[in-house]
């Protein structure tokens, strides 16, 4: 995400940056508690969604074909294989970005572009479907 | 104008260039390639008539608002059925997302088997090039006995044929059609002013003619 929308994500940084400022109490207790069961939460997700899921380097390369795929209006399910949903959800934000404007006012309009979100939507349910076929 | 053989549509969806690929996706069996045509799935989601209080359908009249709210789309899960009944019309789509490049159209037809049956696979059977997204399939039933429609069936086929050369969208080409990714509602009322018109020259023939 950072080398297509470097703006969106020095953005998102800068908001992360700030989540050590004093917080209200109540949220400073869930902060508190997201603190210390870090690790237990991250181990949920992995066993959940399975081991490469916040794995960058599986992700990525997958999600510029699904953004290649999209800028020329064809369904991201993948031209050789199966796309992972993560990843066409990923490279749905990549175009999205790159077609509404690398900026904050760019993930509003992309979250509105209804024909993108069609065209996601509809790889990651073949993407699904494709993957139980094979079975 | 030549119709591609399997040779020809198996080349033409393993090109390289995206702009000149053929594209069938999800292609869930090499096998639905046949020696003339490529076999269609039935995708989940369906348009069906309903019943209101109005006399009927009028394109010329008609609001998209009205035609839409004539219809009810339902989800049908693989697995599950639907069972359409005599002489009933649906609106259906194809599970395959379609892109046809600049130098091929192709027509689609139902499967005789199924035709055999009584299934209609009508009128929308014209693919334009450059056509990208999810065919709309207009569905009948002209048997005498309801027939059970399951997602992901193989119930149309699409023969692809080449154009002698491209032939790109001009920019102010309408794209009412593009990319759908389930079944479309008619968007005749988009064309309501030459209903307009046509009604307006059927005056101007009247009053010329005493």
């Amino acid at each position: 995400m950072q080398r297509v929308a470097p703006e969106v994500t020095m953005w998102l940084d800068s908001i992360a940056a700030d989540a050590g400022a004093p917080l209200p109490t109540h949220f400073n207790f869930l902060r508190d508690e997201l603190l210390a069961h870090a690790n237990l939460l991250q181990d949920a997700a992995i066993t959940r969604a399975g081991a490469d899921t916040l794995d960058r380097t599986i992700v990525e390369p997958e999600s510029d074909e699904a953004a290649r795929l999209l800028e020329r209006l064809i369904l991201p399910v993948g031209l050789t294989s199966a796309l992972q949903p993560r990843s066409i959800l990923l490279g749905g934000w990549q175009e999205g970005l790159r077609e509404h404007g690398d900026s904050p006012e760019g993930i509003v309009a992309a979250l509105s572009d209804s024909r993108l979100q069609d065209l996601v939507g509809k790889a990651i349910e073949m993407s699904v479907v494709s993957a139980a076929w094979a079975l | 104008m030549n119709v591609l053989g399997r040779d020809d549509i198996e080349r033409a969806l393993a090109e390289e260039d995206l702009d000149r690929r053929l594209i069938i996706t999800p292609l869930l069996d090499p096998g639905q390639v046949g020696r003339g045509a490529i076999d269609l799935r039935l995708g989940t989601e369906f348009l069906l008539l309903r019943r209101t209080r109005k006399p009927g359908l009028n394109p010329g009249m008609d609001s998209q608002q009205d035609v839409d709210e004539q219809q009810e789309r339902v989800v049908v899960p693989f697995g599950e059925e639907l069972w359409l009944h005599p002489r009933h019309f649906i609106l259906a789509s194809t599970l395959e997302f379609l892109g046809l490049p600049n130098d091929m159209s192709a027509y689609v037809v139902g499967r005789s088997s199924w035709g055999r049956l009584g299934l209609v696979v009508a009128t929308a059977v014209y693919v334009h090039p450059g056509f990208h997204g999810c065919l709309t399939l207009e569905l009948v039933n002209e048997g005498d006995s309801p027939i059970c429609l399951t997602p992901g069936s193989r119930v149309a086929q699409l023969a692809v044929h080449r154009l002698e050369s491209p032939s790109p969208a001009r920019e102010d080409e309408d794209e009412k059609y593009y990319a759908p990714v389930r079944p479309q509602a008619s968007r005749l009322s988009g064309e309501r002013q030459e209903f307009v018109d046509l009604r307006r020259l059927g005056d101007q023939l009247r009053s010329r003619l005493g």
